[in-house]
């Protein structure tokens, strides 16, 4: 098969094959390499992918309107975006620097996606809580301090220190240089999985096939290209990856970078990303502890000990010679990783990764359980929590992608398995796609929607992997007007699968901007808002501690410099304080005994049901319940009650201060 | 002689001169970010990774992802002893950036990296068009930054406050009132203050989009704790009212 030949990387001369072609010529001519970049579509099809961003932004102004055809003239922009560039990618002509451009347009064009759907601010969760991070981090000139919104912010400070780092000495505002930072990011990702891609299939194409079908990965759009540290730590795990593989020897036809320089620049990525993010580095541990594993299957104990045993070169009396004596490959990356991730566990994060992570695993293995025999915390699929239902060809775009991979799947891991079976990264890779349907499961549930979010931007590496070699296999031996034809069909079906990852990856709500709704993250985040979250910076004391709902209080824990409080006190959920229409003894005690300095009150919460299905809290009680919006009397009541002041008002937006409750 | 270094360590250099002397933002932005985001990881990799070893492609990755790490770990690692400054960044990113760039530069046995001799005439064209398409890109997020703002625009309210003066934490006998219009065009206001139906200030406003207004004013202890009443009205009608009972 063509591309199972061994072929350059993008950066250097490939070999020929109908699938891949050749594009950079050496020349002797000078001393230096001559080289000749073939663009070939590429520069067409970033415009179109330009234009199609233009159309979407076009559309997102339309629907703050409301106006009619918003919706149709977004996916039409998405689509402009998405389909030229897979046909392109899925034929036969580009050569290796075209794919690359595209896949790279790809990436930043849909990155553009989420820039325009907040061109002005953040909206999102995880980006007003990094913000709080590089603005304590701006006043102290010290990382780790308290982030009140998102705990294990402060004990993964890689993105808050490098934010901070860009914001101080460019002058640029915490917005511009995060949306620089991610976009960098962004571009590197792509360039590093199309390398790292190709080198698994050797074929610049199935590379470039590989990362359309990545792109379908209902992250991408906008949890992957927002300011939050996963974005980030993403470029670097791929570069990790991509040095493990080099140490791997897995492109042979480049001078073997000397182990030195391997294991150095090894030690600076573990550092790097063990101190960004917690699950990229537990994913990459993973990958290579199971890439080490089929190592040992496949080709038995010896070449695993040859990866482990040290060379014979150098004077092992000499620490740099013992270095050099190491052989870098995806068992020394793995230990290197483990190890630095572990010490970082116990002596630093522990506490604060076990309370993110464990609470999201608890409750989606406890969701599950429901699911399987019964109880709460099911969800019904394309339903909001207003009870809005997707129309029937949005559930069945949505079902028909996750039919098309579940389809494609088996067949190219059995592809692979029948032509790859000595190649241990191509199984490794393979094993990966074979998670899809377990990371699946958890979207029937409240909880575990977002496991399964998350997951996808680590599977889909592996799906796109075996879809591609699966395609080449298909596309490999006939003739050229066949190879168009399946070429176009497989670009229908990647076009079908694109779709499907956008309406499962977020609700009809928050894909586009619009106006006010209640308890639906982006489109909570209003200028009243952002206002109170001002008017609190500017007058009220730091880290006061707040009762507020959700959205309002990422404003007010960001922009407000506050700290909202969640949970529970003395059994009591603190969301209780606003439900009932009596200021009682249970809001009385949560005031008190949680030090409650003010109540924040957003009066619209009382004109209808939470789009995610809670006001204030997961945990609140009667989320996801729900069968009524909040009463208005029970967010009035606080007018009436003696001991707490009436300090602020715009509106929507009330704030009540409750410090004097405490010494009635 | 890598040309290449030599341009990275005097890009580095300019960029520290840049934040030392507090440079204008048009000029500090792009000299700085890439010694934060390119230079120290370029600089870097050239160490690790000799010429012919790795691709040009390959090598960009790792100047950009070594770079990132660089600079996380180098700001956790600083901040132990030094404040994360503007001035300790630019030392420590452009340190770094020259002292790497100086170790392959006075080495006489490096040899040079690989990179283009020459150049086919479709780059131009090709660059041109990549350009045209980051213009209709830049067009798509001024758009929705428009479309924004206009949406915006039709949000008309106004914050109003009633606090302690110096803030809603100060033990003072002071209070303060404010207001901030988001009304988008002129507007007429009137605010009252009264106790215990006693006029303490009153107040006729004319505030611009934008505008701010702010007044402090003394009030006496009153053990009742009979709270000052602000009652604020826009155009004649009443818009909101506020309560503070003043604290002791």
């Amino acid at each position: 098969m063509s591309f199972a030949q061994p072929t350059r990387g993008a950066d250097s001369t490939p070999v020929t094959s109908r699938g891949a072609a050749v594009v950079p010529r050496r020349s002797s001519r000078r001393s230096g390499t001559a080289w000749r970049y073939q663009l070939g579509a590429a520069p067409l099809l970033a415009l179109l992918a330009a234009a199609g961003l233009l159309l979407i932004a076009v559309a997102n102004n339309a629907a703050r309107l409301e106006e009619a055809g918003s919706e149709s003239t977004f996916w039409l922009g998405l689509l402009l975006i998405y389909l030229p560039i897979a046909w392109r990618l899925f034929g036969r002509s580009a050569g290796a620097p075209e794919r690359l451009a595209l896949v790279v347009v790809l990436g930043m064009a849909l990155y553009g996606v989420k820039v325009v759907h907040s061109p002005a601010g953040f909206t999102l969760h995880d980006e007003l809580a990094s913000w709080r991070g590089v603005w304590n981090l701006l006043e102290s000139g010290h990382l780790f301090s308290d982030n009140p919104l998102v705990g294990g912010y402060s004990v993964f400070p890689g993105m808050t220190a490098v934010t901070g780092a860009l914001t101080d000495l460019s002058g640029l505002s915490v917005f511009v240089s995060a949306l620089v930072l991610i976009g960098v990011a962004r571009a590197v990702l792509m360039i590093a999985l199309f390398l790292i891609l190709q080198r698994a299939a050797r074929s610049a194409r199935a590379a470039g096939i590989a990362i359309v079908v990545y792109a379908c990965n209902p992250s991408i759009l906008y949890f992957d290209s927002q300011f939050g540290y996963e974005s980030l730590a993403l470029a670097i795990a791929a570069g990790y990856l991509l040095v493990v593989m080099r140490g791997a020897g897995i492109d042979p036809r480049r001078r073997r970078a000397g182990e030195i320089g391997m294991v150095v620049a090894l030690s600076i990525l573990t550092a790097g990303l063990v101190v960004t993010h917690h699950l990229s580095a537990y994913a990459m541990i993973a990958f290579l502890g199971l890439w080490t594993g089929v190592i040992w299957f496949v080709k038995g104990q010896q070449p695993l000990l040859q990866l482990l045993r040290p060379t014979a070169r150098g004077n092992p009396n000499r620490l740099m010679a013992q270095i050099a004596r190491l052989r870098v490959g995806p068992a020394l990356g793995c230990a290197m990783l483990a190890a630095a991730a572990l010490l970082w566990f116990v002596f630093v994060a522990g506490g604060a990764t076990q309370d993110e992570l464990g609470s999201v695993f608890t409750e989606a293995i406890s969701a599950l359980f429901h699911l399987v025999f019964g109880g709460s915390g099911t969800k019904t699929l394309f339903k909001a929590g207003t009870g809005q239902v997707d129309p029937l060809v949005v559930r069945v775009l949505g079902l028909a992608s996750v039919g098309v991979l579940a389809l494609v799947i088996p067949l190219g891991v059995w592809r692979i398995w029948k032509s790859y079976r000595r190649n241990t990264l191509a199984i490794s890779l393979a094993a990966v796609a074979l998670l899809y349907p377990f990371t699946l499961v958890p979207r029937l549930t409240q909880a575990g929607s977002e496991i399964s979010q998350r997951a996808s931007e680590f599977v889909f590496a592996g799906i796109g992997f075996v879809a591609a070699v699966l395609f080449l296999h298909l596309t490999d031996s006939v003739g050229h007007t066949r190879a168009r034809l399946l070429a176009l069909t497989a670009t229908g079906l990647a076009g079908l699968v694109f779709v499907g990852g956008v309406i499962l990856g977020e609700s009809p709500v928050t894909r586009q901007p619009g106006r006010f709704e209640v308890g639906a993250e982006s489109r909570s985040i209003s200028p009243q808002g952002t206002a109170a979250a001002h008017f609190a910076a500017e007058h009220l004391p730091r880290n006061s501690r707040i009762l507020v709902d959700g959205p309002n209080g990422l404003l007010l824990g960001s922009y407000g410099h506050l700290e909202p409080v969640i949970g529970s006190i003395r059994g009591i959920p603190v969301p209780i304080v606003f439900f009932s229409k009596e200021f009682g003894f249970n809001a009385r005690t949560v005031i008190v005994h949680d030090a409650i300095d003010y109540v924040v009150v957003d009066r619209r919460l009382a004109h209808s049901l939470p789009v995610d299905g809670y006001y204030y809290d997961r945990e609140e009680p009667l989320a996801h319940e729900r069968e009524r919006p909040i009463a208005a009397a029970a967010l009035r009541k606080f007018d009436a009650v003696p001991g707490i002041d009436r300090i602020y008002d715009n509106g929507p937006i009330v704030i009540y201060d409750t410090r004097r409750i405490e010494q009635r | 002689m890598r040309r290449d270094l030599a341009l990275v360590s005097a890009l580095a250099f300019l960029a520290l001169i840049a934040a030392l002397l507090s440079a204008p933002v048009w000029l500090r932005a792009p000299l700085l970010v890439p010694l934060v985001l390119l230079l120290p990881g370029y600089a870097v990799a050239a160490n690790l990774f000799a010429p012919k070893t790795i691709g040009i492609t390959e090598r960009g990755v790792y100047a950009v992802v070594l770079s990132i790490a660089i600079t996380a770990v180098g700001g956790l690692v600083i901040q132990v002893v030094l404040g994360l400054e503007r001035e300790v960044w630019a030392i420590f990113l452009a340190g770094i950036t020259i002292y790497a760039c100086l170790r392959i530069l006075v080495d006489k046995r490096s040899s040079p990296l690989s990179v283009p001799s020459s150049i086919s005439w479709k780059i131009p064209v090709a660059a041109l068009a990549f350009v045209l398409a980051g213009a209709v890109a830049t067009l798509a997020v001024i758009s929705a930054g428009d479309g924004l703002r206009d949406a915006q625009a039709k949000i008309r309210f106004t914050d109003f406050w009633l606090i302690p003066d110096g803030g809603a934490g100060a033990e003072t006998d002071n209070l303060s009132v404010g207001l901030r219009s988001h009304e988008g065009e002129p507007r007429r206001y009137s605010l009252e203050l009264t106790r215990d139906g006693e006029v303490l200030s009153q107040e006729d406003l004319l505030l611009r989009a934008g505008e701010k207004w702010e007044k402090s004013f003394a009030v006496s202890v009153d053990p009742a704790g009979v709270p000052v009443v602000a009652v604020l009205s826009r155009e004649g009608a009443p818009y909101r009212r506020l309560d503070v009972v003043p604290p002791p």
